[in-house]
C-alpha cells in the first residue's frame, strides 16, 4: 500500500496552487508530516488526494488510480480530516461518529460499527464526550470528535489537515500517538499537515516540505529539516539541536530579512 | 491517556456506565419518547381545534363523533365533518409541510435564519399566485384552481434556484445568502405591490387574502392534495437524513464521506419549493412556522435528522393547530386569519423554549 504522486497539478478554478508535483513513493506504514509556510498548498494537496479538488497527473495508492475511484470506493480507502472543526451544533459526539461510520462503512454489521466506535472513543480518550452535544464542547473537543470520525473508519490512507491546531500539549501528543499506532498496526499511510516542526520530528517517519516556489522535498525528518531548508522555506534562522535524550529539536532564532532569503 | 485535561474532556457523569452503544440506545429511546409526545400533542391540538369555534364542543363529543359519525345529530355532524375537520386537518398538514421545508432549508443552506419566507421562496409563491389571480392567466387550458398552485410552485422553485445559484457561483457566505434572500423578498414584494396597484378590486382582495393566510377555504379534497405532497416528500426527506446530518456537522467532511453536496442541495431545495407551494396554494402565506418549528424541534431533539425532520414537521403541525385554535378564540365570534395569529402564538412559545434551554445550559 504505497502512495505515488506523479506530475500532479491542482488548485482552485483558474489558479494552480502547485504544478507538476512529483514525489518519491511513500511506503506503507509511513506517517508523513506535510509542512511548509502558510498558503503554500498543504491543504490543497490533501484535498486533491482526498478527491475534493480536480487534478491532472497521476495519483496512485496501493496500485489504484485515485482519480478513477468511485466516491463509494474512495470513502473506504481515504479518511480525510478537514481543517475546519466540526460545527458547534446540537449533535452528540456518538452520532457524529456513527453517521460518518454509517456513510463510509456500509459493509460493517451494527456490532462491528458499535465496536469500532467504542474503540475509537477509548483510543482517543474521549469516552466522556460521547453523549455531549458539539454545541456544548470546546474547539479542542470538537477537533477530537472530528478525528474520531476519521479514525473510526480504519481507512488505509489518512489525510489529516492540522489535526492538533485546537489542542493543548497533552492532547497533541495523544492524537499523534493514536495516529502513529493506527498507521503502524494497519500498515497504512497517514499524511498530517502541521506547523509544529518538533511534533513532526518526534512522531513522523518522513517529512514532506512544500516551498513557496513550488518545490517539494520528501525524506526523513533529519535529512530534510536543515537550517538551510528552514531559511529557504520559512525565511527564518534556525538550529537543529539535540535535547538531553538525544531527540532532535528545531530552535527558531529569528526571521531573516527579505534580502537574505 | 490516564489524565484528562479540563480543556478537552471534562467528565460528564451522564456518560458513565455500560457500553457507549447501550448508552446511546437509551439516549435514542428518550428522543423517540420526545417525538411521540410531540405527535400526541399534535393529535390533542387537532382535537381541540375541531372542538373550538363559535359553538364550542366537548372534547369527548368530538372524539365520539369522529369515531361514530352516525351517533351525531345532523347539525353537529355538519359542523364537525364539513367545517371544523377540514379546517383543523389543513392546519396540521400545512404546518407539517412548512416545518419540514424550514428544517431542510436551514440544513442545506447551513443557516439557522433560513426558511421559505425569510429567503423569499414564500413571497415568490405569492407572486406566482398573484399573477394568475390578477391577470386571469390561462395556460394549456388549465383551470385557475390548478394553474394557481402550479404557478406558485414554479415561482417558488425559481426563487430556490436563484438562492442556490448565488450560494454556488459566488461562494456566498451564510450572511450573503441571507442578505440575498432578504433582497429577493423585498424585490418580490415590490412586484406584488405593483400587481395589486394595477389589478381590479376583486383581484386585490384575493391577493390580500392570500398574503394574510387563512384556513377558511379548506376542504377535505384540498387537505388530501396537501397531505399527498407531504406523504410523497417525507420518505425522500428521511432518505436524505444521514446525509443532511453529516452536512450540518461539516461540509468538507461530508464531501469526503461521499455526500454529493450540490445534488443534495438541489433536490432539497426542489422539495422545499414543492412543500412550500403545496402548503401555501390553498391557505396563502403563513410565515414564521417554517422558521421557528425547526428551532423548536432542534431544541427538543437535537440535530440528528432522523429525528429533527419528523420533529420539525410535528412542531409545525402543533404550532399551526394552536394558532388555528387561537384564531377562533382570541376575538369571540370572529375567526381571524391564521397567518396573523401564527406569530402571536408562536413567538411567546419560542421565547419560552429558548429561556428554558438557556437555563438548563447555565445549570
Amino acid at each position: 500500500m504505497t502512495l505515488k504522486l506523479q506530475s500532479v497539478t491542482a488548485g482552485y478554478r483558474n489558479r494552480a496552487v502547485f504544478n507538476n508535483l512529483s514525489l518519491p513513493e511513500i511506503p506503507a506504514g509511513a506517517l508523513v508530516a506535510v509542512i511548509g509556510p502558510n498558503a503554500v498548498g498543504k491543504s490543497t494537496l490533501l484535498k486533491s488526494i482526498a478527491g475534493l479538488l480536480p487534478i491532472s497527473g497521476d495519483m496512485t495508492f496501493a496500485g489504484e488510480n485515485l482519480a478513477a475511484l468511485s466516491s463509494h470506493q474512495r470513502t473506504r480507502r481515504i479518511g480525510y480530516l478537514p481543517q475546519p472543526l466540526p460545527q458547534a451544533i446540537p449533535l452528540v459526539a456518538y452520532e457524529t461518529v456513527f453517521s460518518a461510520c454509517r456513510s463510509a462503512r456500509g459493509d460493517w454489521t451494527r456490532e462491528q460499527t458499535e465496536q469500532a466506535i467504542e474503540t475509537v472513543f477509548d483510543t482517543l480518550g474521549i469516552r466522556q464526550l460521547a453523549l455531549r452535544r458539539l454545541s456544548e464542547m470546546s474547539g479542542g473537543q470538537r477537533q477530537m470528535v472530528g478525528l474520531a470520525q476519521v479514525l473510526v473508519r480504519q481507512t488505509p490512507l489518512m489525510l489529516l489537515d492540522e489535526p492538533t491546531s485546537a489542542l493543548d500539549l497533552h492532547w497533541q501528543l495523544n492524537v499523534l500517538n493514536a495516529v502513529r499506532d493506527a498507521t503502524t498496526q494497519a500498515n497504512s499511510v497517514a499524511l498530517v499537515a502541521c506547523h509544529d516542526l518538533n511534533l513532526a520530528l518526534r512522531y513522523c517517519d518522513q517529512v514532506l516540505v512544500l516551498s513557496p516556489g513550488g518545490q517539494a522535498e520528501l525524506g526523513t525528518p533529519e535529512q530534510v529539516l536543515t537550517p538551510d531548508l528552514l531559511a529557504r522555506t520559512y525565511g527564518i534562522e534556525a538550529r537543529i539541536e539535540r535535547c538531553s535524550q538525544g531527540q532532535p529539536i528545531v530552535l527558531a532564532d529569528r526571521p531573516l530579512p527579505a534580502s537574505v532569503r | 491517556m490516564s489524565s484528562v485535561p479540563s480543556s478537552v474532556a471534562a467528565v460528564d457523569n451522564s456518560a458513565n456506565g455500560g457500553s457507549l452503544a447501550s448508552q446511546y440506545r437509551r439516549f435514542v429511546w428518550r428522543r423517540v419518547v420526545c417525538l411521540a409526545a410531540l405527535a400526541l400533542t399534535a393529535v390533542i391540538a387537532l382535537l381541540v381545534d375541531i372542538a373550538s369555534g363559535p359553538s364550542m364542543l366537548g372534547l369527548g363529543d368530538v372524539i365520539h363523533g369522529l369515531l361514530n359519525p352516525d351517533s351525531l345529530d345532523a347539525g353537529t355532524r355538519v359542523i364537525i365533518e364539513d367545517i371544523r375537520l377540514p379546517y383543523a386537518l389543513m392546519a396540521v398538514v400545512v404546518g407539517a409541510c412548512l416545518g419540514l421545508a424550514g428544517a431542510e432549508m436551514q440544513t442545506v443552506l447551513n443557516n439557522p435564519l433560513a426558511s421559505p419566507f425569510t429567503l423569499g421562496v414564500g413571497a415568490a409563491a405569492t407572486l406566482g399566485a398573484s399573477l394568475v389571480i390578477a391577470f386571469n392567466i390561462s395556460f394549456l387550458g388549465l383551470a385557475a384552481h390548478v394553474l394557481l398552485p402550479l404557478s406558485a410552485f414554479v415561482f417558488a422553485a425559481v426563487a430556490s434556484l436563484l438562492i442556490l445559484l448565488l450560494s454556488r457561483t459566488l461562494g456566498a457566505s451564510v450572511h450573503a445568502v441571507v442578505l440575498f434572500g432578504i433582497a429577493l423578498l423585498f424585490g418580490i414584494n415590490a412586484v406584488v405591490g405593483l400587481i395589486q396597484f394595477v389589478a381590479d378590486a376583486e383581484s386585490v382582495q384575493q391577493i390580500v387574502f392570500w398574503t394574510m393566510g387563512s384556513l377558511a377555504r379548506a376542504s377535505l379534497d384540498k387537505v388530501m392534495i396537501v397531505a399527498a405532497v407531504l406523504v410523497v416528500c417525507v420518505p425522500f426527506s428521511l432518505r436524505n437524513a444521514w446525509a443532511m446530518t453529516l452536512l450540518r456537522s461539516g461540509e468538507e467532511q461530508a464531501r469526503s464521506l461521499g455526500i454529493r453536496v450540490e445534488r443534495l442541495r438541489l433536490t432539497v431545495l426542489m422539495r422545499v419549493s414543492l412543500l412550500t407551494a403545496a402548503a401555501m396554494c390553498f391557505v396563502g402565506e403563513i410565515g414564521f412556522i417554517g422558521l421557528v418549528a425547526p428551532h423548536i424541534a432542534r431544541l427538543m431533539l437535537g440535530e440528528d435528522h432522523r429525528f429533527l425532520l419528523p420533529g420539525s414537521a410535528l412542531a409545525g403541525a402543533v404550532l399551526l393547530s394552536l394558532s388555528s385554535i387561537a384564531s377562533k378564540l382570541l376575538v369571540p365570534g370572529v375567526v381571524l386569519p391564521v397567518g396573523i395569529v401564527t406569530a402571536l402564538v408562536g413567538i411567546p412559545l419560542f421565547i419560552l423554549l429558548i429561556i428554558g434551554r438557556s437555563r438548563r445550559v447555565a445549570l
